[in-house]
């Protein structure tokens, strides 16, 4: 450490020679937190990071008091952010499938001539939740509306600040209309969480539980 | 002109390393130690791919502004692996200490690094052909 505070780059050598072992635990560690199991039983990704983790503390050597903690220790969340800045912060991965164009003939909405970028009934064979929602948003929605709620939250997840418009144009409705609907069939939803067990989990949906 | 150079990927690096030792107050002597695999911890010491290592610490040159930055880094990395104070390296490459400091500053393109520094490279399991294209990338070619 006290080369590396030197700024000699020569030291990073032994230094991953003598430490690189418990680095690589801290690396793992850190794959592990954010589910990348398959980066941390990677060796080449692990030996990657490692070095990070050893650049990180080149860096900050100077720094770096040896009466204090280990460095790996005192320095880790400096490594701990080089390192998800390299890799991404914890995703689920993007499922094509799930992106999957709505065919035509699929509901109000293809025979509006529209097409969904999330098709609901595609991720409801993957996620449970999903088949919870949609089940519940056709129980209290009849099939236009049920198609322009889903398709104006699927908009608003995905970050459009004015869902209501390209909703609006699927279905032919202005976008107060779109927004009028949305509220309803959330406000149906919300009662519906509460009186019916079966839909109880409706509440950690965000847009219900904001009702 | 800095030019802009992707970060190296996690690679699998050669099959072979090297270490150079000394008896105290003798000749430094080259000593050449399989290597297994990339991450390895063996019983003694952890074994990390020197030539990514070696690249990253040149794109770090590179970005200090040093002219020669794969060169540099190259002959930081092999006294690194080495375990060689700057005197007895130069030392072992036949050269004068001020000679050493100007190719770690990156003064001295990667064509004219001197034979005897081209051996431990090789010795040391350093890719040469990676490091090579590196400099190019560098130098814009």
């Amino acid at each position: 450490m006290a080369a590396m505070a030197a700024g000699d780059q020569a030291a990073l050598f032994p230094f991953l020679d003598e430490f690189g072992d418990r680095l690589g635990g801290m690396v793992r560690a850190v794959f592990r937190s954010v589910h990348r199991h398959d980066l941390a039983s990677d060796p080449n990704e692990v030996d990657y990071h490692v070095q990070t983790a050893a650049l990180v503390l080149f860096d900050r050597a100077a720094g770096w008091d040896p009466d204090g903690a280990l460095p790996w220790t005192w320095a880790n969340r400096a490594i701990r952010a080089a390192i998800i800045d390299r890799i991404g912060h914890p995703s689920v991965e993007l499922l094509e499938v799930d992106l999957d164009l709505r065919t035509p003939g699929g509901g109000a909405a293809a025979a509006a001539g529209a097409v969904a970028d999330v098709d609901f009934d595609e991720m409801a064979t993957t996620y449970p939740l999903v088949v919870l929602v949609v089940r519940a948003v056709r129980s209290v929605a009849n099939e236009r509306d049920a198609a322009v709620h889903l398709e104006y939250q699927a908009q608003k997840s995905m970050g459009d600040r004015q869902p209501a418009h390209p909703v609006g144009d699927m279905f032919d409705l202005t976008p107060a209309n779109v927004r009028k609907i949305d509220q309803r069939v959330r406000a149906k939803l919300s009662a519906l969480a509460a009186s019916d067990p079966a839909f109880a989990a409706l509440a950690r949906v965000a847009w219900v539980e904001a009702c | 002109m800095m030019h802009i150079v992707d970060t190296p990927e996690p690679t699998n690096p050669g099959d072979t390393a090297g270490e150079i030792g000394g008896e105290p107050g003798g000749e430094p002597e080259l000593r050449v130690v399989a290597d297994d695999s990339v991450g390895a911890v063996t019983k003694d010491r952890y074994r990390t791919d020197v030539t990514t290592l070696t690249e990253r610490i040149a794109i770090r040159l590179a970005g200090d502004g040093a002219e020669h930055p794969v060169a540099a880094a190259i002959t930081i990395a092999v006294r690194g692996m080495a375990r060689l104070e700057p005197g007895d390296y130069a030392d072992v490459l036949g050269l004068a200490p001020a000679d050493v400091r100007a190719l770690e500053a990156g003064t001295v393109p990667l064509g004219e690094l001197p034979a005897a520094l081209w051996r431990l490279v090789h010795d040391h399991g350093l890719e040469p052909v990676m490091l090579v294209d590196l400099d190019r990338q560098l130098r814009g070619d």
